[in-house]
């Protein structure tokens, strides 16, 4: 494992759930408060990373513009997870007709190209919190599926498994003490994988102008609103989008640390 | 295969259209007007009136003509705005497939045969770089700094391969890189797994034991089949890269597919959008099934029946 790497995530996870956890109390200004005074001022005192067209303090807009892309992109992967999962586990433990209609179900939202499937959705939900979370929702429940799929079956036919049939237990018992523990590896490894892409969908929505309204400050929006003053002042643009980095990368080594972790034999797929 | 994935693709499509808030009677009319005799017989022509399953068939059996309908929004028939958008959206796609594809595979070998430290450092960090930015974020920097501060691209006109070669090539340099970076990443990634798969099999030492050179070695032996997964990850990337378009489309001003897509949410223009999202998800279809054949054609352990 190479743990210099699995540190860096670590700490940039750490750092940015703290930043967006404690935004109400750390962020030096109102993200809202309009200081005309000094507008698209660069990174000086007080405004350290500068300010934007409105005069708005752009670090205190990055991280509450955090604290939005991560609460939705945990609300979201976790209701994906749950569902998904479970669709995969129903599907591959009792195989048959319920296993086709579901994994075709998911084919078809897999016929989709993911960003236009989530821009379909917002667009039918209109833009804000609830659309988004559902949009992303909606994708990456078939990535789940997928997932937990596979390793069901090959539980299912597990001599512990069978055992736990001959000796009478309930099937839904089973299937929870005996088959989930053994799919958790990869269901993790795609968690924090998922973590990292919804992050990046959000901002990629707010971007396009359908993520959460305004003036709730968000890192995409910010981006696509800096652009127009791109020539004026252009740190308005270049900051949100490091703050996604970051992120985005801190997610992205802590999954494969997971999935060293899980699954030796992927050790290679690692960066 | 194909068909029945399509029937229920635009099926699909179409139900979650009809789903939006907001009557299309009175979008096609405008909202000054309110009386509901005209909205009632508007609603008639546009087939409003009828059950849903009878518009899917109306609008599904036009579709097959060729015939997507008109914009609510400009009276215009769709297929002539897709007509025009769609050449721009696959120009820009295939042009940063190949990008991708081109900057994965170098970097991607380079990483698994090279010892050399810079190999290396350049494989982790663009890799790294690759899957954690936002592409709207990477497109306006490429603008901020190539465009705004040095002033080497223009970024108003974006011309087809056939009306003027190499300008067209020029003007869709920065989208297509934007589009290709963070996919080229996991071309890089995938590219570098395989190889060093394949590496440590034993057709490869008996190749390296008949003393061939290296760069034969890997070039004749090794990649060929650690292209295979390549192959089947140029798939999935397809649909990225119909995705990201509509990202890239926004943040460059080109009249793409996506852009068009995009339009339509904002302006409600619903059937423009159920037209744009069918095509997509046509595309996407077709593609997949395009990669699966190439599939087979590369490996001959693969049989499609």
């Amino acid at each position: 494992m190479r743990t210099a790497e699995t540190r860096l995530g670590v700490v940039l996870v750490a750092l940015s759930v703290a930043a967006a956890l404690a935004a109400p109390w750390i962020s030096p200004f109102d993200p809202t408060a309009m200081h005309t005074a000094s507008r698209l001022s660069g990174p000086s005192w007080p405004f350290v990373l500068g300010t934007d067209f409105y005069g708005r303090d752009l670090l205190s807009r990055i991280l509450w513009g955090l604290r939005s892309s991560l609460a939705i992109a945990c609300v979201s992967v976790t209701a994906s997870a749950l569902v998904g999962t479970a669709l995969g586990v129903v599907s591959g433990y009792l195989g048959g007709r319920v296993d086709t209609l579901i994994m075709r179900t998911m084919d078809v939202l897999f016929a989709f190209p993911v960003m236009l499937l989530g821009l379909a959705i917002v667009a039918v939900l209109g833009p804000g919190f609830a659309s988004i979370v559902v949009a992303i929702t909606v994708v990456y429940v078939p990535i789940f599926a997928r997932i937990a799929r596979g390793p069901t079956l090959a539980a299912r036919v597990q001599p512990f498994v069978e055992a736990a049939r001959a000796l009478g237990q309930r099937e839904a018992l089973i299937v929870l003490r005996h088959v989930v523990p053994n799919i958790m590896g990869p269901v993790l490894v795609q968690f924090s994988n998922s973590l990292a892409t919804a992050v990046l969908f959000e901002s990629a929505l707010s971007f396009l102008g359908l993520g959460v309204r305004p003036p709730t400050p968000s890192l995409g929006q910010m981006v696509s609103e800096a652009r127009a003053y791109m020539e004026l002042s252009p740190w308005a643009a270049v900051f949100p989008g490091v703050a996604i980095m970051v992120v985005v990368l801190g997610f992205n080594l802590v999954s494969d640390a997971l999935q060293e972790r899980f699954d030796p034999k992927l050790r290679h797929t690692r960066l | 295969m194909l068909v029945p994935v399509l029937v229920t693709t635009s099926f699909v499509v179409f139900m979650m259209m009809h789903a939006i808030p907001g009557d299309p009677a009175q979008i096609w009319v405008g909202f000054e007007t309110t009386d509901p005799v005209i909205l009632d017989n508007v609603r008639k022509s546009l087939g409003l009136d009828q059950p849903l399953l009878v518009q899917y068939g109306r609008w599904a059996a036009r579709v097959l003509q060729g015939d997507l309908g008109q914009s609510v929004r400009t009276g215009r028939p769709i297929s002539a705005l897709v007509a025009e958008s769609l050449p721009v959206t696959l120009h820009l796609t295939v042009y940063a497939l190949l990008l991708a594809l081109a900057m994965g595979m170098v970097i991607g070998i380079a990483a698994a045969t090279s010892r050399r430290w810079g190999w290396q450092a350049l494989y982790r960090i663009f890799v790294m770089v690759g899957l954690s930015v936002p592409q709207f974020w990477l497109g306006t920097m490429l603008i901020l700094v190539f465009s705004v501060k040095a002033g080497i691209f223009g970024l108003l006109r974006y011309p087809l391969l056939w009306e003027a070669p190499a300008q067209s090539l020029w003007s869709f340099l920065l989208p297509a890189l934007t589009l290709a970076i963070p996919n080229a990443a996991a071309f890089a990634r995938m590219v570098r797994a395989s190889m060093l798969e394949v590496l440590l099999e034993e057709y490869v030492r008996v190749a390296q034991a008949k003393g061939l050179s290296h760069l034969a070695v890997v070039l004749r032996h090794a990649l060929r089949n650690a292209l295979l997964p390549v192959v089947t990850l140029a798939g999935i990337v397809a649909g990225y890269l119909l995705g990201g378009a509509v990202v890239v489309e926004q943040v460059f001003a080109m009249s793409g597919l996506g852009r068009l897509g995009l339009q339509a949410i904002v302006q409600r223009d619903y059937p423009v959008l159920q037209a744009v999202v069918l095509v997509a998800a046509t595309l996407f279809v077709l593609v997949n099934l395009a990669t699966d054949l190439l599939y087979a054609a590369i490996d001959p352990r693969v049989e499609y029946r």
